[in-house]
């Protein structure tokens, strides 16, 4: 392969072009210079890095080892991994399910209200007396109020000093009569 | 799929992803640990791997969106590192000091750290471990045609940058470099 047709390849390489055989081409022409030819130091650097990077890619043994040794002991842990996502997510959403219904259960049992229940009628009557006796008690304290209501009468008593006024009033009548006196003088 | 099938087609692919978990992560203990978490993941859909007629490009994109993953979560360094042109890891712990003597290796290197992650994952694949362009849409998640144009950018940078670094005695070169 001459100069020229390795300076057209270069070409394509830059635009990205090249295949995967043409690039292996180029690798080997610049592996086996004796000589650079000017203008191609660049790719004979850049080639030289690819190559020392690519041969370092491919070997890790100790790598390989520590994982191997890994997934020996992930093997041995079977069972359980067995059990991994799908498992996993439907047995969590089915203890969801319990934990919710339970949940919801028990709530609504401790909601219902406590009838009291005697299984012994004397018991229960006197249940019944006393829970009877607190209501009146607590209405009583309410009536007590109310008494103040008497007052309102011990006002109304204030209002008997009237009628001294009117006995006043009647003794003002008697001036009348001395009008009817008077008349009677001048008519003799 | 059991455990000696997985030993046999899986694990041997190990290299490969844990140089591209490298590639994207930047810190040799994270890729490795990475690595192991791909592995189990993998061998938990062990059953469903049969499914996939390209397993090899199938564990790279695995490998990669966990990567991009695990980016996004601590993205503040990572944007910060790019940006700033730091240097991602020291070289003290830099496992391919043994390999890249030269200059140019490390510059080179060093330069593909500040490309864009498509255009370093671009080159990892194909001028590093060889993928066809299918291969590499499929573990991208793009089309054949971005690939190109991306891998092109790719490309025309190191190129460009190693001749305007480059002592190679070319003034004409640097000239038309640009």
């Amino acid at each position: 392969m001459d100069i020229r047709q390795i300076k057209i390849l270069l070409d394509k390489y830059n635009r990205a072009e090249t295949t995967l055989g043409e690039e292996q081409m180029l690798r080997e022409f610049f592996a086996g210079l004796s000589e650079i030819p000017a203008g191609l130091e660049p790719y004979l650097s850049a080639f030289r890095y690819f190559d020392s990077m690519s041969q370092k890619a491919v070997q890790e043994p100790e790598l390989e080892r520590k994982l191997e040794a890994l997934i020996d002991y992930e093997k041995n842990r079977k069972p359980f991994i067995m059990l991994n996502r799908k498992v996993i997510r439907w047995i969590s959403a089915a203890a969801l399910v319990v934990l919710i219904s339970t949940t919801v259960l028990v709530v609504n049992k401790n909601r219902k209200p406590d009838m009291g229940t005697f299984d012994n009628p004397e018991l229960a009557y006197q249940e019944a007396q006393r829970a009877l006796l607190y209501i009146s008690k607590t209405l009583n304290h309410g009536t007590k109020e109310l008494s103040n209501i008497s007052k309102l009468n011990s006002g109304v008593e204030n209002l008997k000093n009237l009628e001294k006024l009117n006995s006043g009033m009647d003794k003002l009548k008697l001036i009348s009569k001395l009008d009817e006196t008077s008349t009677n003088e001048n008519n003799q | 799929m059991d455990a000696g099938e997985f030993k046999e087609k899986v694990i041997p692919l190990s290299g490969k992803l844990f140089h591209f978990a490298l590639l994207l992560l930047k810190d040799h203990a994270e890729a490795e640990d990475s690595v192991q978490e791909i592995f189990l993941k993998l061998w938990k859909m062990r059953n469903e791997l049969a499914e996939y007629n390209n397993l090899e490009a199938f564990a790279m994109r695995v490998t990669r969106n966990w990567c991009l993953d695990r980016l996004k979560a601590k993205k503040p360094r990572y944007i910060e590192s790019y940006s700033l042109g730091y240097e991602l890891y020291s070289e003290a712990e830099n496992p391919l000091r043994m390999l890249e003597n030269t200059d140019q290796m490390t510059t080179i290197r060093k330069h593909l750290q500040t490309l864009p992650e498509q255009q370093q994952t671009v080159i990892q694949l194909r001028d590093i471990d060889g993928y066809e362009y299918e291969e590499m849409a499929a573990i991208m998640g793009m089309n054949v045609n971005a690939i190109r144009v991306t891998l092109s950018r790719a490309r025309n940078s190191i190129r460009e940058h190693l001749i305007k670094i480059g002592n190679y005695g070319h003034p004409a070169n640097q000239n038309s470099a640009r």
